[in-house]
């Protein structure tokens, strides 16, 4: 195939004059490191073979030289890795679905060192009889540890494409679409489905795959309503682009058609403009449509058939020839031969004898074929072998030769003898398989259809309407009056319709149909020899499976068709098995002595063509993908150093490094600094809950687990929240407002939930309750302020609140003025050192934060986050639920006996969970703390704690580390774990090995190592 | 300052926001977006673009709730607004004196009432006091939100690309309010015209979903006003 | 991906503003102390798990935030009702025929 002539690259396969390209727009582009042109309005495909380029890659297993064979999506071979750059790298993109662009750069993705000559398929040719079915398992299943290293190897030698190993400067996003009616495709179905929907009142969106409307239309000159075809779909598109409630999307795929009438599309926006997409444009778009009611008008694939070396370059469907001459005015080669089933095949030996080219003959596998098309191949004196087959392809790596022998009436076996007919070119049609994947995704199953040799979509849970080829129509007027009914009855079964109806009816448009001879069944194409011995005979392109595979694979037991699909990997591919799958059910139900119907079909799930993870993850990735959440403070956070950590979705400062330390070195000073003087934090984070109703104080002793009957306004009281198991759940600060009036603390992470929690009670439990429940956690910007010196600078910033120790006692709150900011004041401590929690609405929260820090300079106020946090109230044996607790914790565990009321009349939640068997047994873990032996060594949270070091694996592990930590001010690390029966065993020695072979001992001890006595916080 | 109302029952959960300060302590009011500077952003990018976003001062918010007494809070509103309560997904909107104040349907027994700011506290009072003894509650969570004002030729195709919602104007009618998932964040949303849209967003999920609007109107251009 | 309607804020919305909650109808027992282990066992952690018609709870969390009940058939995912809490369903689970 001589493609460069003189010194200037020819385009020897393109036609003097046609197609829908624009011979204007030259465009240049490298495949496999050689420059070629093209022009606008190829596909890289069209352009490939206009230029002569016939072997686009190497087959999967067994290295063969493979060529175009199809035009569409269903494509097998032309498998292409597509990208100028290193960031803009595609893999396994189909050259046939792939718009040419000037500066394209793509390689065909096997073929190592080159696809001309490959070192695999000289293994291919002499280990290819043993490459069957089951090769790899088989082979490479010994030793078992050696697979890793196999699969580096077959994977190479295999070959698919590879991803970019640096960002994608592209960027994607999605839309949400509402609509009454979806018209999946843009043939002559949709178009009058989408119409029909469209002037009965209905919001329309039709899509098609391809970068124009029409289907089949783009490649055949039929006349409809007088008029060429095309002009009838411009006009068509015309009346739909104005209309307003109509989306018309082309270079849309369809991908996935979810519940309850859910579709997702995949519009491609600018893979036909260049490498990446220009500034402002999303590369592609991901429409998330919701409709009232589908339409599929997805038409159908053809199928060629499976003879022997089908897989040679040259070998095509028939459409394919007559889309590449119609569409791309690109010849696939020099000498045709035909081999049909049925009269559409006839279509493509017409297109090519029309445009001058040399058709060898037609082969009709049918002994009396009565079609218009018959007459019509007379008249133009092309040669038609009827009752016969092209059996065998021969060549090198391209066609050279057909071999043609006549057939039986059924198909199954030769009857004459072969002869050679001298083509480059074999063009096949077994048949049409409906494009049906996507009625499958919500689980039903197609049906096998007698009358068209083909699966047409079954029922579908929301009665999508199938119309047109996909449904089995055979003639285009069919199509057109499918469409206009779909359309209506979809438009129809819609609740109520948005737009306006038009009163101009749709009438069938006029179509001059031929006549149409019976088509016959064929798959399998007889040889003289049985398929293990003659040629291969390929039913899966993309994995390299024939037909001798699939009948090995039922006489080795795997009869369900689900298990030949999984066991000889046919319909695996980027491809799904489009041109493949039927004639492979065929040839299993034949082996199996029973019908197509009885053998059933794999379904199809989403999605029907790959979709790029890019699409997929949207705008959702970086900053986006996923919120964070900010307290009223942060920006004084970043501008004075603090690192973060992500608690949830917010963003609480962590530490407060300053120059030089090492964090360790930040939280000693953090934690001395706060009970030497006075620390603050930020603690907006935290839940809260407002509360209010005659019956609030009851509701809060349901759902605690301690008593609330006496709580006075202006009090506060720790509550403890547990589970119908009476496992600890959620704790925090709840304080009285008024009588009716509470407001509920939680933990950060468990915001959310709580509320939930309570409205599930109030809601399906006790809805006859007087109660109300409103998240204000946005609503109060929280800093507390800890240690000796923290009433002294509350004083120099709120006048109205008496401080003195027995006005303002430990948990009383109390309403003032801080900073000038109307503020609530809580003396509660989660530290253990004098504390008062300030509580402002937000938006005086960083003035007031400020403020403090301006009166606090002579105090050396003192900036700490979560860790610190953290560590000064394990210095007290606080509880952090969900870091302590693990749901598996009762608060008798937690030794928080003191916060359970048991006589309440109500029996609350938690109550009778925690008088289970389980619960009240011995030797269940007790929150303790730990000091281990040497008081530097740091135990690692989650450590494993056993009684004894020397036991033999596996050990009897007795409990874990829960929080751990260096203590600055105890001097020496400190832990807090849950241990079997650890109560009853303070001072004994547990031991904890650790991943690295040591073994850390620590002592059981009381948790309370800062100021036991509690004199500090009620200072 | 926190008072008790008049049946010593509920604390009214706002506090008074003082219409001057006399001292040096004149506490600053920071909007949720307060840190991004909208002046300068509002500089710098042309007008009537595609889309127009604007960050609206910190405005009254308060929560309304009633089940069994509901035509006891509907008839206080009445009485101290010249408010009705809106029905489901429903808005009313009163202008009086150039002050604004809407109540927007959240839940069957839910609704939240905008004001300026500095009316919340006294709005807040005379409500409970029109309801006497009924069943109602009353939250002041002004701090808790901020309100997005989207606008333009394209504001329509951005709320597609940012809510689940059927947003067509034959669905997402003038005064309709919804609550609903916006990205993966949640906001009330409003229509108050074609293609002017009203989002009221917590303050902790301002930071995200401003920056979700700007990625989602840059292809169509924006124009960044202040109010 | 669903499409549910709520019967509080009276329109269908999408799944994404919703949170399933499990089994319907989940009755907490009227005396908990009186309740032996195994029939406290029993209301904490057995649910049906029905391959076909299934009554569950679900809740409008992003929306009103009210909790309400579907009938959904597990197999189809065809939802047949959605009603508040307190009232009854229409669907009966017996009669109902599905594939």
């Amino acid at each position: 195939m001589v493609n460069f002539v003189k010194g200037r690259f020819v385009q020897n396969y393109r036609l003097p004059s046609g197609g829908r390209i624009n011979r204007n727009k030259v465009l240049t582009f490298r495949y496999n490191n050689r420059y070629y042109k093209g022009y606008e309005g190829d596909t890289l495909a069209s352009a490939l073979l206009a230029n002569g380029v016939d072997i686009v890659g190497r087959s999967f297993k067994y290295s063969r030289a493979r060529g175009i064979m199809c035009a569409g999506v269903e494509e097998p071979n032309a498998i292409m890795q597509v990208g100028a750059t290193e960031a803009t790298q595609i893999p396994n993109v189909r050259a046939t679905e792939q718009s040419l662009y000037d500066g394209l750069v793509c390689s065909s993705v096997k073929g190592f060192p080159s696809v001309r000559f490959d070192f695999m398929s000289l293994v291919g040719r002499v280990a290819g009889g043993a490459m069957g079915p089951g090769f790899y398992y088989k082979t490479f299943m010994f030793p078992a540890f050696m697979w890793e290293t196999y699969e580096k190897f077959i994977r190479k030698a295999a070959g698919l494409g590879r991803s970019s190993r640096e960002r994608d400067p592209d960027t994607y996003d999605h839309m949400h679409q509402h609509v009454d009616v979806m018209v999946v495709g843009g043939g002559a179905s949709g178009l009058m489905a989408a119409l029909s929907a469209a002037r009965a009142g209905a919001r329309v969106i039709i899509a098609d795959e391809q970068s124009e409307m029409g289907g089949a239309l783009l490649h055949h000159y039929k006349e409809i309503d007088n008029m060429p075809a095309l002009d009838w779909v411009q006009q068509v598109c015309d009346e739909l682009d104005a209309n307003e409630n109509v989306q018309r999307f082309t270079r849309s795929v369809v991908t996935g058609l979810h519940d309850h009438n859910f579709l997702t599309i995949n519009e491609r926006r600018t893979h036909h403009l260049g490498d990446a997409a220009p500034q402002g444009m999303t590369r592609e778009r991901i429409h998330k449509v919701r409709a009232s009611s589908v339409v599929l008008a997805t038409g159908a694939h053809e199928r060629p058939l499976v003879f022997g070396n089908n897989d040679l370059p040259g070998c095509m469907q028939c459409s394919a020839v007559s889309q590449y001459i119609r569409r791309y005015a690109v010849m696939p080669g020099t000498s045709l031969v035909v081999m049909t089933a049925n009269d559409s095949g006839y279509q493509c030996a017409f297109d090519w004898f029309d445009v001058g080219r040399e058709v060898v003959a037609i082969v009709d596998t049918r002994a009396n074929p009565d079609g218009d098309v018959f007459v019509q191949a007379k008249e133009r004196g092309i040669e038609v072998i009827t009752g016969s087959a092209v059996i065998e392809a021969r060549g090198g790596e391209r066609v050279r030769k057909a071999v043609v022998a006549a057939i039986n009436d059924k198909g199954t076996f030769v009857t004459g003898e072969p002869t050679e007919l001298l083509c480059d070119t074999i063009a096949s049609s077994g048949g049409w398989s409906p494009a049906v994947h996507l009625s499958c995704h919500t689980g039903s199953r197609p049906v096998w259809n007698d009358d068209i040799f083909g699966f047409v979509p079954g029922e579908t849970p929301e009665n999508n309407i199938a119309a047109g080829r996909v449904s089995g129509a055979q003639t285009l007027s069919d199509c057109l009056r499918e469409g206009i009914k779909a359309g209506a009855d979809a438009a129809a079964s819609c609740a109520t319709l948005h737009g306006q109806a038009s009163s101009d009816s749709l009438s069938t448009p006029k179509v001059v149909d031929v006549k149409q001879g019976a088509a016959m069944a064929m798959y399998l194409v007889p040889h003289t020899k049985t398929p293990t011995r003659a040629p291969k005979q390929f039913v899966d392109m993309q994995n390299d499976v024939t037909a001798a595979a699939l009948q090995v694979s039922t006489r080795e037991g795997f009869e369900s068709i689900e298990h030949v699909k999984r066991y000889t990997a046919m319909g695996f591919g980027t491809d799904q098995g489009k041109t493949g799958n039927v004639n492979g059910m065929a040839i299993v139900a034949k082996t199996l002595g029973q019908t197509i119907a009885q053998t059933g079909t794999t379904v199809f799930r989403p999605n029907y063509t790959p979709v790029t993870f890019g699409a997929v993850a949207g705008s959702n990735k970086g900053a986006l993908f996923d919120p964070k959440r900010f307290t009223p403070m942060h920006k004084w956070h970043v501008e004075h150093g603090a690192k973060f950590e992500n608690v949830g979705q917010w963003k609480r400062a962590w530490y407060f490094p300053r120059e030089g330390e090492r964090m360790q070195d930040t939280l000693n000073r953090e934690c001395v600094a706060t009970r030497a003087s006075v620390g603050i934090l930020d603690a907006s984070t935290l839940g809260k809950i407002d509360i209010q109703g005659k019956d609030a104080r009851e509701f809060l002793g349901r759902v605690y687990t301690n008593a609330w009957a006496k709580l006075e306004p202006g009090r506060c009281r720790y509550g403890l929240m547990c589970g119908e198991d009476g496992m600890v759940m959620d704790d925090g600060v709840t304080s009285c407002l008024a009588e009716n009036h509470f407001l509920m603390t939680t933990t950060t992470g468990g915001a959310a939930s709580v509320l939930s929690w309570l409205e599930l009670y109030h809601q399906t439990e006790w809805p006859e309750m007087d109660v109300y429940f409103n998240s204000v956690t946005d609503h109060w910007a929280t800093m507390t302020i800890s240690g000796p010196n923290s009433r002294a600078l509350l004083a120099k910033v709120c006048s109205d609140i008496d401080l003195d120790k027995d006005a303002f006692k430990f948990m009383d709150w109390r309403a003032g003025t801080v900073a000038g900011a109307p503020a609530r004041v809580y003396r509660i401590s989660f530290t253990g050192e004098l504390s008062y929690e300030i509580n402002v609405p937000a938006h005086y929260g960083l003035h007031v934060w400020e403020a403090l820090f301006e009166h606090g300079r002579e105090f050396d106020l003192t900036p700490y986050g979560t860790e610190s946090m953290h560590v000064l109230r394990a210095e007290k044996g606080f509880v952090i639920v969900g870091q302590d607790t693990d749901g598996s914790i009762t608060p008798i565990d937690m030794d928080h006996a003191w916060a359970v009321a048991n006589n309440k009349p109500f029996s609350y939640i938690g109550k009778r969970g925690m008088a289970r068997e389980d619960c009240l047994r011995p030797n269940r873990k007790q929150l303790v703390g730990l000091e281990t032996v040497d008081p530097n060594t740091v135990l690692p949270e989650g450590a494993q704690a056993v009684r004894n070091p020397a036991q033999s694996i596996p050990m009897t592990m007795v409990g874990h580390v829960t929080s751990s930590y260096y203590s600055a001010n105890v001097g020496r690390s400190i832990a807090m774990a849950v241990i079997r029966d650890g109560l009853n065993r303070m001072g004994e020695s547990v031991f904890f090995p650790l991943a690295d072979g040591s073994v850390v001992e620590a002592k059981i001890c009381n948790t309370n190592w800062v100021d036991p006595d509690g004199a500090r916080h009620k200072s | 300052m926190d008072t008790v109302n008049v049946s010593n029952q509920y604390a009214t959960n706002s506090v008074t926001e003082r219409a001057e300060f006399g001292d040096s302590n004149t506490p600053v009011i920071a909007s949720a977006l307060e840190h991004a500077n909208m002046k300068s952003l509002a500089v710098k990018t042309a007008t009537g673009l595609g889309v127009t976003l604007v960050e609206l001062p910190v405005t009254g918010m308060l929560v309304l709730r009633a089940r069994d007494d509901k035509p006891a809070l509907a008839a206080a509103l009445k009485s101290s607004l010249q408010l009705d309560l809106p029905n489901v997904l429903a808005s009313n909107v009163v202008v009086d004196n150039g002050k604004s104040y809407c109540a927007r349907w959240i839940a069957p027994d839910e609704w939240l009432l905008s004001c300026p700011l500095q009316d919340a506290f006294e709005i807040e009072q005379n409500i409970r006091t029109a309801a006497g003894a009924s069943s109602i509650a009353i939250v002041n969570v002004s701090g808790g939100f901020t309100t997005i004002m989207l606008s333009g030729n394209n504001a329509n195709d951005v709320l597609k690309k940012s809510v689940t919602y059927d947003v067509h104007p034959s669905h997402f009618t003038v005064g309709k309010v919804v609550n609903t998932v916006f990205s993966k964040a949640q906001v009330t949303m409003r229509c108050l015209d074609t293609n002017h849209y009203e989002f009221i967003v917590r303050r902790s999920f301002a930071d995200y979903v401003w920056l979700w609007l700007q990625v989602a109107s840059a292809e169509y251009g924006i124009s960044i006003e202040i109010e | 991906m669903f499409v549910i309607y709520c019967p509080y804020c009276e329109e269908h919305r999408e799944e994404e503003e919703f949170h399933a909650s499990g089994q319907a109808h989940l009755a907490r027992p009227l005396d908990p102390d009186n309740c032996t282990d195994k029939e406290w066992g029993d209301f904490l952690y057995f649910r049906k798990n029905p391959r076909g018609l299934h009554q569950e709870l679900w809740q409008h969390t992003a929306g009103c935030r009210k909790f309400f009940n579907i009938t959904r058939d597990t197999v189809s995912y065809k939802i047949l009702e959605t009603y508040k809490v307190g009232e009854s369903p229409k669907v009966n689970l017996e009669d109902a025929s599905h594939g």
